[in-house]
């Protein structure tokens, strides 16, 4: 060992050996045409099949979902200004109901008091026909019963005038009597 | 005074035993950040492969079919059901490429047609990058032809792309800035031309140099431990804190090769900015 440090003085040779020729290991600055050749095949081959298997579909995938989102965004915007309508449209449905039920309630109220009305009118008219016809009826009875006092009370008075006098008088100077009599009366 | 030259013979002996690990650990190191014909999944064993392939072609070709199977298998859509796990995460970054890099850069229409381009760039970087930082496997993107590979096909849309966008007299056109005088643009306008180039190599450069650096600074934490044995434990917490840290890097690095890319391409489609 000391013998080899000893013989190894010319130092700077050796140096230089070292960093030009490292034991036959090719300089790594150096361009080796076969490296470049199998680089350029590799690489080719390599483009072409991954083109085939990873980028193409990865890149459709990425693109449709940008896509997908994107209808997805602008569906979203749709719907919302559908839902807006129909809401709008249900609201002005309820207004619509709201109106037509509140004439249809209206109109039945106005029948019911106009058939009332008529009821009470017609009633009242019944009421006064019973009562003119009751009238009436009182007068009507009222008439006979006062001829029939008429005529009773006179044929009393003569019978009674008769028996005072003993004697039946004529049946028709009667009568005159009698009339003059009442009418004195 | 031998007693003196005893001790310098010691401390020289250290000295030069600290040189010697030092470059051992310098050559593993090197070793394990570069390219191999074999794999290393695992220490001590090694995976011999055929002539034509290398390690980080092997590495290459494990991130195109990790990100295959994670993609036919765990991104499921099922009609009707929301997706879930996985398809969630992958549809986030999906979208904040998408979105956040190509239409943001290259506007709605270019940016939508554009966007298998850059979310395989995305992808297929943040993958490699993050394959590095697994025990099994090492980083593809700290190879300088990987990275250089990538930064060409961005160069070639830059160009080809828009001469096909513009037509080749709009797209010399955008070399020549308006409103500058001519004496100037005998300037500018050889730069403009050389900045198509030298954008597409610090795109190369910045990926490859970060994901490399990333891996030698981890090593050489851990290499501490080899030289100074137990002394440099608290490395190891660094060690272990360096590479939380480019898990962030991982991913960070793949988006910005992504938005640069994009940009340039962008700048290219739309001359005007």
């Amino acid at each position: 060992m000391a013998d080899n440090a000893h013989s190894k003085p010319p130092a700077p040779h050796e140096l230089q050996g070292h960093v030009e020729q490292p034991h036959g290991v090719a300089s790594p600055i150096d361009v080796s045409p076969q490296m470049v050749l199998w680089t350029w095949i590799v690489f080719g081959l390599l483009v072409v099949v991954l083109y085939k298997i990873a980028w193409k579909p990865i890149l459709a995938a990425l693109d449709q979902r940008e896509k997908d989102i994107q209808d997805t965004i602008d569906n979203a915007e749709q719907v919302r200004a559908e839902l807006a309508g129909i809401g709008q449209l249900r609201s002005e449905t309820i207004a619509e109901a709201d109106e037509k039920s509140r004439s249809i309630l209206d109109a039945a109220r106005q029948g019911a008091q106009e058939q009332a009305r008529v009821i009470e009118t017609k009633a009242r008219e019944d009421a006064q026909i019973i009562q003119e016809n009751a009238s009436r009826d009182i007068e009507t009875a009222r008439g006979k019963a006062e001829a029939t006092l008429k005529r009773e009370s006179g044929d009393w008075a003569v019978e009674l005038a008769g028996k005072i006098l003993g004697e039946n008088l004529d049946n028709a100077k009667n009568r005159n009597l009698t009339d003059r009599l009442v009418e004195e009366l | 005074m031998s007693d003196t030259a005893a001790g310098v013979d010691e401390l020289v002996d250290k000295a030069e035993l600290v040189t010697q690990k030092s470059a051992a650990i310098n050559e593993w190191i090197m070793h394990h950040v570069s390219d191999s014909p074999a794999w290393h999944p695992l220490p001590f064993l090694e995976v011999p492969l055929p002539g034509w392939m290398s390690n980080h072609v092997l590495m290459l070709l494990i991130g195109a079919g990790l990100l295959v199977l994670v993609f036919k298998v765990l991104c499921r859509y099922q009609p009707g059901r929301a997706p879930r796990g996985w398809t969630n995460l992958v549809e986030v970054l999906v979208k904040f490429v998408r979105d956040d890099i190509c239409v943001a850069t290259l506007g709605e229409e270019d940016g939508r047609k554009m966007a298998p381009l850059f979310l395989t760039f995305f992808f297929f970087i943040a993958t490699l990058n993050l394959m590095g930082l697994v025990p099994l496997f090492s980083t593809a993107t700290g190879n300088i032809g990987v990275t250089a590979a990538l930064a060409i096909v961005t160069f070639c849309f830059m160009v080809f792309g828009a001469i096909y966008m513009n037509g080749p007299i709009a797209f010399a056109k955008g070399f020549v800035p308006s409103g500058i005088p001519w004496p100037i643009l005998i300037i500018i306008v050889p730069l403009e031309v050389l900045g198509v180039a030298i954008k597409c190599v610090a795109l190369t450069i910045r990926l490859f140099a970060n994901m490399f650096a990333g891996h030698i600074v981890v090593f050489s934490l851990l290499g501490l431990m080899v030289t100074f044995g137990a002394a440099a434990l608290p490395a190891v917490v660094m060690a272990l804190a360096i590479d939380l840290l480019e898990i962030f890097i991982a991913l960070l690095q793949a988006y910005i090769f992504t938005l640069l890319s994009a940009m340039f391409i962008g700048q290219m489609y739309h001359p005007a900015h």
